[in-house]
């Protein structure tokens, strides 16, 4: 896996509106391979946006979306979803769903439309799923009934099932207590450091973006605002220019810089 | 730790324990459904004017049957019971299909403009153009097909949402149906037939309608058989199913129409059964599940049973007066319903 040369997701001059208002505007960039990138921005800024482009989930945009140096419109469904997965935000399932079932609904691209596909590759992925999101245990319970944390878990787990090279995620964390977050985001970075698999999800919470990202890309006014690693980006001034919030910098136990907001900034 | 360990093992074994449980379910009730088919089939036959018995029934579809019984079975009774089968399957699927496309339990082929297409094109003509009505089930279909495309196209706008096809079709069907009020007003005199149509009945359905509908059946149950996963994946929402590599936009299209094409196929021939397509995909659901490999079977089972049960107790219970089944189905079926909903809620 780590031999093979991966291929880089990157926009274009990509330009998405929304009934006529524009939500991105001629966004260039690349992501690099086997890293994990953490998208940042106010609300409203166009970070679903943007990954809902680069994952296919909108194919109303100007510009283009490549994977290598294939455009990833060219690219058919099945075989773009056997490449990248996305975890969207909010997502329910009919109340009878297993979390079995719903991970081996992750094997969908990898079936034909009349046919099976291979059932014992098939039931492997899945059992690796499981495996790697610790929900062996689970597996014939139903996906609604379990705790926000571990559904979420069980999300991943059907990403996981499409053996994709590429995982975005928007704000995996959200409504999770904080404890869930860390063991959210740490099975995040697992996946990132074992597999190699590039991970590029938008975060909400600037410290886990301090603490998990290797790059950071901040978005603003319908652009790509700065890109680059935490430690250069998530300043104190840059909370105050993007977020309007003043904020401390604090090293925690880890030796990792953390902020804390104090209030809102003085608007010049 | 050990002790966690073996109780994580057990924990296990439990739940591996409820999953064949769940399997076990869903084919009793399959094997459930096949049996009220039977034996709906059985009854439809055998029960009317003339009892017939189940040897003769053996006779006349294998072999030597003879006289008048021969004749009954054939010509009237067996039809009939085909096409109360044919019937059920073909609403049954069509409303568990649009279920899952709109996303929405109170979807049934009316949602898509069928009921409201065919029966102004069945009124009209069995009122205002009384010497045509031998046209009445082509014009049917084609009201219908033409209703479910209005409403289709009414609601495009970058692709189809479910709740703009719900919100279209609920406009589409007041307009159609001021216009099944008017014509009938205005014939108030022979209003009768017209009337027996829009509750939905098998009376006087021989061969030729079994010929309309049938080939639909076959197509239907196939193609629906094949959308089966795809629906399942569609049930996850838009995003999740455009993420795992489903085509949304094609699958709703192809479905829509496939379902617009089995009831409409339904409609034309017995008129506006109108509780099939909404209860019987529902009450599958409830002792089935939601997983469509399951359900879409499931459905046309207890479609085809339930119009075949239906009739044959239409026919009989008052006899010599028949009633349409559309409303016996409806006073047996929704009292059923709401146990369900009860039990299960």
């Amino acid at each position: 896996m780590d031999n093979v040369k991966q291929a880089v997701l990157a926009a274009k001059n990509l330009t998405v509106k929304i009934e006529e208002k524009t939500i991105l505007s001629d966004v260039n960039i690349s992501f690099t391979p086997g890293k994990r990138t953490a998208i940042i921005g106010p609300n409203g800024a166009g970070k679903s946006t943007l990954l809902k482009a680069l994952a296919g989930l909108n194919h109303r945009y100007e510009g283009s979306v490549l994977l290598g140096d294939e455009d990833t419109k060219k690219l058919s469904r099945k075989a773009f979803a056997r490449r990248l997965a996305i975890l969207p935000q909010g997502m329910t399932v009919p109340a009878d769903v297993t979390v079995s079932e719903l991970v081996d609904y992750g094997r969908f691209p990898y079936r034909g439309i009349m046919t099976a596909g291979d059932p014992k590759r098939d039931r492997e992925a899945v059992e690796q799923a499981l495996a790697k999101t610790h929900l062996k245990g689970y597996m014939s319970q139903r996906v609604m009934t379990l705790s926000g944390g571990e559904r979420q878990r069980a999300f991943i787990a059907m990403a996981l099932a499409q053996e994709p090279e590429i995982l975005l995620l928007d704000e995996p964390t959200t409504y999770l207590d904080i404890g869930h977050q860390l063991e959210v985001m740490n099975i995040i970075e697992e996946l990132n450091r074992s597999e190699n698999m590039t991970i590029i999800m938008v975060l909400h919470d600037i410290n886990h973006a301090l603490q998990y990202a290797d790059e950071i890309v901040v978005i603003k006014d319908h652009g790509i605002y700065r890109q680059g690693t935490p430690g250069e980006i998530l300043t104190v001034d840059l909370l105050a220019e993007v977020f309007g919030v003043k904020a401390d910098v604090f090293v925690n136990s880890n030796g990792i810089s953390v902020l804390s907001p104090i209030s809102l900034a003085e608007r010049s | 730790m050990e002790a966690k360990e073996n109780g994580k093992a057990l924990d296990k074994r439990e739940e591996q324990g409820t999953t064949d449980a769940s399997r076990m379910r869903r084919l009793v009730f399959l094997l459930l459904f096949s049996a009220l088919v039977a034996l709906g089939f059985i009854v439809s036959v055998e029960m009317g004017s003339v009892p017939i018995t189940t040897e003769e029934i053996y006779a006349a579809l294998f072999g030597n049957g003879a006289g008048t019984h021969q004749q009954i079975i054939m010509n009237i009774r067996l039809p009939r019971t085909i096409v109360a089968a044919l019937v059920g399957i073909n609403l049954a699927l069509s409303g568990a299909i649009l279920q899952a496309i709109m996303k929405n339990p109170l979807a049934d082929p009316h949602i898509i403009g069928i009921s409201s297409g065919a029966g102004l094109a069945a009124v009209l003509l069995m009122l205002a153009f009384p010497a045509l009505e031998y046209l009445v089930t082509p014009a049917a279909f084609l009201g219908a097909m033409g209703a479910a495309c209005v409403i289709y196209l009414l609601a495009w706008k970058n692709g189809i949402r479910p709740v703009r096809i719900i919100l279209a079709g609920v406009a589409v069907s007041a307009f159609l149906g001021a216009g099944i009020s008017a014509v009938m007003i205005f014939n108030s005199d022979k209003v009768h037939g017209a009337l027996m149509w829009m509750v939905g009945g098998l009376a006087t359905r021989s061969w030729p309608h079994v010929g309309i509908i049938y080939p639909y059946t076959i197509v239907g149950v196939i193609l629906a058989m094949i959308g089966a996963k795809h629906l399942n994946i569609l049930q996850l929402g838009d995003e999740m199913a455009k993420g795992l590599g489903l085509n949304v936009e094609l699958t709703r299209i192809v479905m829509t129409a496939l379902a617009a094409l089995l009831a409409a196929s339904a409609v034309s021939v017995v008129g506006l059964l109108g509780f099939v397509g909404l209860i019987v995909p529902h009450a599958v659901r409830l002792m089935i599940g939601s997983d469509y490999r399951y359900l879409l079977p499931g459905a046309a089972l207890l479609g085809a049973a339930t119009v075949m049960l239906s009739d044959t107790f239409a026919r009989t219970a008052f006899a010599p007066t028949e009633l349409p089944v559309g409303i016996l189905m409806a006073v047996f079926g929704a009292p059923f319903f709401l146990f369900l909903l009860r039990r299960e809620l």
